[in-house]
């Protein structure tokens, strides 16, 4: 049976007390909601009700991008978000002030390993959301161990958190698809020659840079050096907390003939091994 | 405020309940993963997700897609099947602290007349809900789509089985009254009305369905009117009590589906904007009707026949 991570209420009620344009069609949003702050963990998602009412009808996920403190306790989230549809684009019209549903802190947290170990994070487009977190959790465990943010986007306007996440004393890496800025390629390509043993790598980003990233971990492997490696799958959450299957990626499972079985990306993930999931049977949605 | 609160007690057949407020097969769970979310002692019940015969992997993504005011699911009953039920899902689902229905689907006559008989020597399971209508199936609709199939399927299974039964029909028919009069003859104890309309999504880009299997089922706000008029056609039709499904968000929704002749309802694709939204309708229930001066939530039911039959002396 799969491990059901969610307890507690899960919703909340929050006010909507930031909301700007950041970067091209990505737009910042800080929800002050503090019980769900106080819980909430790396990796992790929310459901955002995208309008009062029933219309869009399903709430849209995102990642816990960052928290908001005050007088050094959490009292709010933040989220990023990629303006795409209707949902995100009645998000980015959402004014100061007004309350917003929301259902969370849900899903398991990545596994952050030890401070000995060279961490990578590795995202591609808005798949950098949930690193800001990350390397702020990273650095309140440890000030000096090795961090290292690789992040790819289709171009320049594209590639976030590159700043935040400097600040924090991480070691960051560019690429773009059409080289206007960083790397011209793949932020795969920007992993290989990092790998080595002690590096621990946490993934978020579209199922593209996941096959290849599994590519460059399995090809690792057949060199004899096991490089431990989550992703964090966003095929689309109808509910986000297991009530309806709608979620599912295709996991490796000896019990079942056929060598795969579908798991609940919501509660089972949305952090899998990157071993775990068939990528041979995961569809492309982005 | 009185003492007296409106009383929220409804009963389908032997089996009471404390509020007509259930969870509809498929939208919460597989049934017991919520205990520790929401306050399913506050609930009339919850319907696990239909279980099979043998284990269902379901169907590949993409599973869903949104409409207006609703959605389309292609899940493809996805569920552990009899064995890993009793194994992994029943033991968890006897410690609610509300009724739990057993939801089941055969892939033939005879699939459905053996998980009878199982449910029927299962201990502590409230009822059982024939699911005759699963549109994302091959060969799920066959079951209700006659009177004479679906009729049969009830009276065999009530011969094997001794708890509580519901048939749960599709509204994918030419008329679905012979239907729910068949399953009332063969001795159901209550009509579950409606599984989700059939429906399909296209990408034009792509130029072809986004469902694998070409057809998906909708569900949600979207539906209700046309489900509410089959409940209110069907309850005038039949005596037995009629469970409403369709749409279902709202205390309110709830009320109009009662006064259309449902003795209880099952909060259906809502319950995915909320683990908690059923036992929040539930209370909103006691509330509106405590404000209208009712005193028995189960008063209502039919009432739009009632006032009908006025309206024609
Ligand atoms: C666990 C999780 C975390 C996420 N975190 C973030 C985040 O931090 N920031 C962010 O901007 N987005 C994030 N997403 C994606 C976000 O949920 C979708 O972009 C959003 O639901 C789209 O809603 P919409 O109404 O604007 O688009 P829709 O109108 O629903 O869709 C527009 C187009 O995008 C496609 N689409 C829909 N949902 C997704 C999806 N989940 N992934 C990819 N394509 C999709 C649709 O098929 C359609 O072609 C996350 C998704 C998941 C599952
Ligand atoms: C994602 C999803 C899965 C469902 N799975 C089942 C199922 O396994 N068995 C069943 O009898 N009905 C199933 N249904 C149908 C619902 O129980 C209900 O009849 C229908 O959705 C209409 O109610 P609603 O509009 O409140 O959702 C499912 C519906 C949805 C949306
Ligand atoms: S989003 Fe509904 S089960 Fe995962």
């Amino acid at each position: 049976m799969d491990a059901y991570p969610n307890e507690g209420q899960l919703d909340h009620e929050g006010v909507v007390t930031g909301n700007v344009e950041v970067a091209r069609d990505c737009w910042r949003m800080e929800i002050r909601c503090p019980e769900l702050a106080r819980t909430a963990k790396s990796g992790q998602f929310v459901m955002l009700r995208c309008r009062q009412g029933m219309d869009p009808l399903l709430s849209r996920a995102f990642s816990i991008c960052d928290l908001l403190y005050e007088d050094g306790e959490p009292v709010g989230i933040v989220v990023l978000q990629l303006i795409i549809g209707v949902g995100t684009q009645a998000l980015a019209d959402r004014q100061l002030g007004e309350p917003i549903g929301l259902l969370g802190p849900l899903g398991h947290p990545y596994g952050l390993g030890t401070p000995d170990e060279h961490l990578v994070m590795v995202a591609g487009g808005i798949g950098a959301a949930p690193f800001a977190l990350v390397a702020r959790a990273l650095r309140e465990r440890s000030p000096t161990q090795r961090v290292t943010y690789l992040v790819g986007g289709r171009n320049a306007d594209y590639v976030y958190l590159t700043d935040e996440i400097a600040e924090l004393g991480c070691d960051v890496q560019v690429a773009t698809d059409d080289g206007s800025r960083g790397h011209h390629g793949y932020v795969t390509q920007l992993l290989e020659p990092l790998l080595e043993p002690g590096v621990r790598v946490i993934a978020c980003g579209p199922n593209p840079m996941f096959k290849s990233l599994a590519v460059v971990i399995r090809a690792a492997k057949e060199r004899g050096l096991q490089i431990p490696c989550q992703v964090s799958t966003e095929e689309s959450m109808p509910c986000g907390f297991g009530a309806c299957a709608g979620c599912v990626v295709p996991v490796v499972s000896n019990a079942h003939p056929d060598g795969f079985r579908f798991a609940k990306s919501c509660v089972e993930g949305p952090v899998f091994d990157v071993e775990a999931i068939r990528w041979d049977l995961m569809r492309s949605i982005h | 405020m009185s003492d007296a609160a409106p009383s929220l007690a409804v009963r389908l057949g032997a089996l009471e309940l404390r509020n007509p407020v259930l969870t509809a097969s498929g939208t919460y769970g597989l049934g017991y993963e919520f205990a520790r979310l929401a306050d399913l002692g506050a609930i009339g019940g919850v319907v696990g997700k239909t279980v099979t015969m043998q284990e269902r992997l379901g169907n590949p993504p993409p599973r869903t897609f949104e409409t207006a005011g609703g959605m389309l699911n292609s899940i493809g009953l996805m569920n552990p099947g009899w064995d890993g039920f009793v194994r992994d899902v029943l033991p968890r689902v006897l410690d609610l602290p509300c009724p739990f229905v057993l939801n089941v689907a055969g892939e033939s006559e005879e699939d459905f007349i053996e998980l009878a008989r199982r449910a029927g020597q299962l201990d502590g399971v409230a009822g059982l809900e024939l699911n005759l209508s699963c549109p994302n199936v091959a060969g799920g609709l066959d079951f209700s789509s006659s009177p004479e199939a679906a009729g049969r399927i009830v009276s065999r299974a009530l011969a094997v089985c001794d708890l509580p039964v519901f048939a749960k029909l599709s509204p994918n028919v030419g008329d679905i009254v012979p239907i729910a009069q068949a399953c009332e003859a063969a001795g159901a104890t209550a009509l579950s009305l409606i599984n989700t309309f059939l429906g399909t999504a296209i990408d034009w880009r792509k130029r072809k369905s986004i469902f694998s299997r070409g057809v998906a089922g909708v569900s949600g706000p979207s539906i209700k009117p046309m489900a509410l008029l089959i409940v209110m056609r069907v309850s005038a039709a039949v005596g037995i009590p009629v469970i409403g499904i369709g749409g279902i968000a709202t205390a309110r929704d709830v009320l109009e589906y009662m006064v259309a002749g449902a003795a209880a309802v099952q909060v259906g694709t809502a319950c995915f904007l909320d683990p908690r939204l059923p036992e929040k309708i539930a209370h909103e229930l006691r509330e509106l009707l405590a404000e209208e001066g009712v005193d028995r939530i189960d008063e209502l039911t039919g009432a739009v026949h009632r006032q009908q039959e006025q309206v024609e002396r």
